[in-house]
């Protein structure tokens, strides 16, 4: 008997082009060793042959005649010839392996019909006469004759089917036969429907593999003709891992495993004899029976090994949880399928073979189901459900409680729940976060109302974030008490979930903007202050000039407080108005409560004031002529910081003849002046811009003016301006662009001299390096391992500093700036090559690295900039070792010098060396330039192999270059550096 | 170079429809520059809405009397008749080719023969634009054709649009022609 799990197939190749057999002896003594032995015809499991060879289809007719084993038919089009596998030309490795599979289906087809002939339940003559038809369907004619003879064995199959076939039923080749014998006037169709299946499992495997593995189990078991369980082939049920296993290289199920699992089998066929059914269920349609194997001993074989046969194979790979069980325990009276997974899976987790067969019999005797459901409910130990409501109750209030306060965890020891009950009964809701929050803030809302809460001890403050505090300041009275801090997040808070004392509160704060850090006043500060490039004698010359400022403005807060005072009713709504004032208060900065208890000295309300003032948005202070109200908006709202008509101010406060709107004049003087500060930065200024109409008089800011602080903070602006624009007026302003150009410079020798080394260095000791000892090496190295394959991307990793080589794109990614110290540093000194640790990247890097460069562009080179930099990085005007200052040189194409890093007299270094080959010697003299321009020229430009050293190849230039050049060369040279010069400029 | 003298050189600016050409010259003229535009009525249309038809003309000033002219020809070949009269006299060449269009090494190999007369006496400078917008062929490749070509040329990547990038087209080119230009 073939076993297709361990059997190789044996092959005969009969009549196939000189080709194809050379590519199939090749195949069997390589790939296909594991799955095919070649042997001689008359030994051969299956035959290979080339339908499309001359004569081909006469030999087909013949093979077909002496022999019924499967066929592999070569042809270019496709051909669906019974019990053959079709295989397309030209041939491929993939396809012969996987021809493999149809094949030993195809023979297990064949070899179970034959095993028919043996199977003691089935021993009339008529039976094998019968069990012969199928095997020979195809060539069976007489279909009057064979419908009779099937008739006949009906009370065999019958008795087949009462005994051993009931309990390995599946969709089978005998059950279409045993319909078709059932159903006399269906018989000729139904076998008709036989002999299709046969011959379709036979030409059609390719359509069979599409199928899913559920169907395309099915031809396959249609033929397994069972007699008894026996007999009963297993290798049908784990045709999935036999197939994968053959698609692995041939590997097939361990021996020993299938002795163990026929072993089992027999285990289960006593049960069957005992007359019982412990585990064979039968769904509603009668057509599918599961058989599941519980009799078996090794565990570890049915965790992987399933005998489920059903259609909708019960999966066992993944043991279900002893709790599911118990909450489902198996009904031995109810056969859906699903029950019997359970039970199923309850025997997986035996681990003892002992176990195993006790709970066969135990459930043979009705009484596993039970036992096992206790057994489970005991080792699920589950506590009380009163103990379990308890925890619940206690992990909710805990929730709750940290819901309150997120940030400061109330310790739940001074929380005192007088109705312990109410709060179980409200945990055993399963309430929602949201639900639990509201409930546990109603409890906090009962615990302030009957508190007593005295607002000389509340301190409730609306932070800007949207959110309320109260800290630490409730009284305790009796049981009902929460004490400590409590902080709630103002978006979580709802007017609804609140008394109406708090509603209004808790809407405010989270409605009104936080109080805005940006005022112009602390913008133009900033801008003085961390704009380098600006030289002022006193930069802060504004936070000094208010330094001496005295406001008497103070009175106008004091106001304020003493307004919004007197509506203050402890009594009534003591918390609202506390919060209210507390919220205008906090926006505008302002210490009410200090204020309100403590009346400040005129020092302090000076000094408030002035604090104030710098915080107040300068563009929402308003004067309103006709109502004669000062006030000070909140920027983008309707709140009134400050509103104090005018008369409530010392009216010596305020000019005299304030005919002016404030807040417009400050808007346009700011910019005005902002302006003219960048101007005079970038100097560009001849004219400040600012008219003296709009200026405030350059004048010692007097008291009167200190009512006033954005005047007079605008007013220490303009005048710095002025005196700096007074200062840098025309010689000035050209004195600064001077400036601005000499760093300019300074910045770009800086970067020149780390590119290039010192230019006045000519005889440095370190004139020369190793390029092995640097980081350039490993580079260049890996760039070429790169380009050798066109789609490779690596990176280099050294310490922090990473390089993506994408030799697709020729680019390079680093997430150094190559301008940053430490990749200055990194390309200079010298590192150890073995300390890079280069990888690989895999597709979703590539992505990452790809993203990388879009996001940060800076980062992104291409291969010649990135080298060109790093090569100049490294060498920094030095020479490598051994290089021949005396040999002359060429260079074989310019860099591309709008994509590189530059340096002074590149183009004429390229292009001498383009035009006129000389060498390193040579060509600093001709240029009459510091030579560590030209070594980093000569540098980079080998990195990048661009230089010729082939004398060979060096072509004398089309214009000679002359050191001592003509007169009117040197008109020209003359013309054209005044032109290089304007196109610098 | 005496006072009353005036030197007045020209560079000529060639290429293919949409290289680039106006654009470059406008970034470097000091003058508003003379354009022949019509609305192109062939397959130009395409690449953009107007064409040069005769040249483009713009101007570098140096001091009063020293000038550049920057001539810049038709891209479309029917007008290949106004290359030979503007190139007379030039300094040097600097074609643009457009890395987006069908065939760049064609367009190379098309001007390079076009004004091989020219470049075997003045000097040539290559500039590639729209690279951002195409990233093949590359410079190398660029590079590579010229060797099989057999001209020695230097190509740049350009951005018509930056006067940096044409400004060093220039240079290069001048450098180039004399690279003993003390700058």
């Amino acid at each position: 008997m073939f076993n297709k799990n361990t059997d190789k197939i044996r092959i005969a190749i009969l009549e196939i082009s000189d080709q194809n057999d050379a590519i199939l002896d090749y195949y069997f003594s390589t790939a296909g060793k594991s799955l095919y032995t070649l042997v001689d015809k008359n030994e051969a499991d299956a035959f290979i042959t080339d339908y499309d060879y001359p004569g081909a289809v006469d030999h087909w007719e013949e093979l077909r005649k002496t022999s019924k084993n499967p066929v592999i038919v070569l042809s270019i089009s496709e051909k669906n010839l019974p019990n053959s596998v079709w295989l397309a030309k030209p041939l491929s490795s993939k396809a012969i392996t996987d021809a493999a599979v149809e094949i030993r289906k195809l023979l297990e087809s064949v070899e179970s019909v034959e095993s028919v002939e043996s199977v003691e339940s089935v021993e009339s003559v008529e039976s094998v006469e019968s069990v012969e038809s199928v095997e020979s369907v195809e060539s069976v004619q007489d279909e009057t004759l064979e419908s009779h003879i099937a008739q006949e064995q009906v009370p065999e199959i019958q008795i087949l089917e009462n005994t051993t076939s009931e309990n390995i039923e599946e969709e089978s080749a005998e059950d279409l036969l045993i319909q078709s014998l059932k159903f006399e006037d269906e018989s000729e169709s139904i076998q008709s429907e036989s002999q299709q299946t046969l011959y379709a499992q036979s030409s059609k495997p390719a359509e069979e593999k599409a199928e899913s593995s559920k169907t395309s189990s099915i031809p396959v078991k249609e033929l397994a003709m069972s007699g008894s369980a026996l007999s009963f082939d297993f290798d049908d049920f784990f045709e999935t891992e036999t197939e994968e296993q053959l698609e692995k290289g041939g590997e097939s199920v361990k021996h020993d495993d299938v002795e163990k699992i026929e072993s089992d089998f027999d285990i289960f066929n006593e049960v069957i004899e005992a007359g019982e059914r412990p585990f064979a269920t039968t769904d509603s349609s009668g057509d599918d029976i599961s058989i599941e194997d519980n009799s078996v001993a090794d565990d570890s074989l049915v965790a992987e090994k399933s005998l489920v046969a059903d259609d909708d194979l019960v999966s066992l790979e993944e043991p279900v949880a002893e709790e599911s069980v118990a909450e489902n325990p198996v009904i031995e009276d109810k056969p859906e399928i699903q029950d019997a997974s359970h039970e199923n899976i309850e025997v997986l987790e035996m681990t003892d073979a002992d176990e195993v067969d006790a709970l066969l019999a135990s459930l043979i005797q009705g009484e596993g189901t039970k036992k096992h459901e206790e057994e489970f409910t005991d080792e699920l130990d589950i506590t009380s459900f009163e103990d379990t409501k308890a925890n619940d109750i206690a992990a909710n209030l805990e929730e709750s409680i940290e819901l309150i306060n997120p940030e400061t965890p109330i310790d739940e020891d001074l929380i005192e729940l007088d109705d312990e009950k109410e709060q179980k009964k409200a945990n055993q809701t399963n309430l929602s976060k949201e639900e639990t929050l509201e409930e546990s803030l109603l409890t906090v809302e009962e615990s302030l109302t009957l508190a007593e809460i005295s607002l000389e001890e509340a301190e409730v403050e609306a932070l800007a974030e949207d959110s309320l505090s109260v800290e630490n300041s409730l009284p305790i009275e009796d049981s009902l008490t929460v004490e400590g801090s409590l902080t709630v997040e103002g978006s979580l808070l709802t007017e609804d979930s609140l008394t109406e004392e708090l509603s209004l509160s808790l809407e405010k704060p989270s409605e009104e903007p936080a109080p805005k850090a940006e005022k112009p006043a602390v913008e133009v500060k900033d801008f003085l202050a961390h704009d380098d490039s600006m030289d002022f004698e006193e930069p802060f010359v504004i936070e000094e000039s208010l330094d001496a400022v005295e406001p008497k403005e103070s009175l106008i807060i004091e106001d304020v407080v003493m307004q919004e005072a007197p509506v203050l009713d402890p009594d009534e709504n003591t918390f609202v108005d506390t919060l209210e004032i507390e919220t205008k208060d906090i926006s505008a900065d302002i210490h009410t409560i200090e204020t309100e208890t403590q009346p400040p000295s005129e020092e302090e309300m000076e000094a408030k004031l002035e604090e104030d003032l710098f915080n107040f948005d300068l563009d929402s202070l308003q004067l309103d002529e006709s109502s004669k109200r000062v006030s000070v908006e909140e920027d983008g709202s309707s709140i009134n910081l400050m509103d104090v008509h005018v008369d409530e101010l010392d009216e010596e406060d305020l000019p005299d003849n304030l005919d002016i709107n404030i807040d417009n004049t400050i808007k346009k003087s700011t910019a005005k002046a902002e302006k003219a500060l960048i101007d005079i930065q970038m100097g560009e200024i001849t004219d400040i811009g600012l008219s003296t109409d709009a200026l405030i008089p350059d004048t010692e800011i007097s008291s009167e003016d200190k009512s006033n602080a954005a005047e007079i903070e605008l007013q220490s602006l303009l005048n710095e301006i002025r005196k700096e624009a007074d200062k840098s007026s025309a010689p000035a302003s050209s004195s600064t662009q001077e400036t601005k150009i000499e760093y300019d410079k300074t910045v770009a020798e800086k970067r020149w001299a780390l590119l290039c080394g010192d230019k006045d260095n000519k005889d440095s000791k370190d004139n020369y390096y190793r390029l092995n000892q640097h980081m350039l090496a490993v580079l260049l190295d890996q760039i070429e391992v790169a380009k050798e394959d066109s789609k490779k991307v690596l990176r280099l990793k050294h310490n922090d500093i990473i390089i993506v080589i994408n030799a697709g794109s020729e680019s390079i990614y680093c997430n150094y700036s190559v301008d940053t110290e430490e990749f200055v540093n990194f390309c200079f000194n010298t590192v150890n090559p073995d300390n890079f640790k280069i990888h690989d990247l895999d597709y979703s890097e590539v992505k990452l690295y790809q993203t990388k460069s879009v996001e940060n562009p800076e980062n992104a080179h291409s291969f010649e900039s990135f080298i060109w930099t790093v090569s100049l990085l490294t060498s920094r005007g030095r020479l490598l070792e051994h290089t021949d200052l005396n040999k002359k040189i060429g260079l074989k194409t310019w860099p591309n010098i709008t994509r590189i890093e530059s340096f002074p007299h590149l183009m004429n270094i390229a292009a001498v060396f383009s035009k006129h080959p000389g060498s390193l010697k040579d060509v600093p003299q001709w240029l009459n330039i510091p030579e560590c321009y030209v070594y980093a020229f000569y540098n980079a430009a080998m990195a990048l192999n661009m230089i010729e050293f082939n004398s060979n190849n060096l072509k004398p230039s089309k214009f000679a270059f002359k050191l001592n050049a003509s007169t009117e060369k040197k008109k020209e040279r003359g013309f054209f550096g005044r032109l290089i010069q304007k196109l610098k400029s | 170079m005496s006072k009353t003298e005036m030197i007045n050189k020209k560079i000529i600016f060639t290429g293919p429809v949409g290289a680039g050409k106006t654009t470059a010259i406008q970034t470097m003229s000091d003058i508003p520059i003379i354009c022949t535009n019509e609305e192109a009525s062939d397959m130009t249309k395409d690449r953009k809405p107007q064409t040069t038809v005769a040249m483009d003309y713009g101007r570098i000033n140096i001091g009063n009397k020293e000038k550049i002219h920057l001539y810049g020809t038709p891209g479309q070949e029917r007008f290949s008749f106004m290359w030979d009269i503007l190139t007379k006299g030039a300094l040097g060449l600097i074609l643009l080719l457009d890395n987006s269009r069908d065939n760049p090494q064609q367009d190379l190999r098309f001007y390079l023969q076009s004004f091989s007369k020219f470049i075997q006496e003045g000097d040539l400078i290559i500039g590639v634009t729209r690279m951002d917008e195409q990233q093949t062929p590359n410079i190398n490749d660029y590079r590579k054709w010229l060797k099989e070509f057999s001209v020695a040329a230097p190509v740049f990547t350009v951005d018509a649009r930056e006067r940096q990038d044409v400004s060093s087209l220039v240079q290069a080119l001048l450098y180039s022609l004399d690279p003993g230009i003390a700058a």
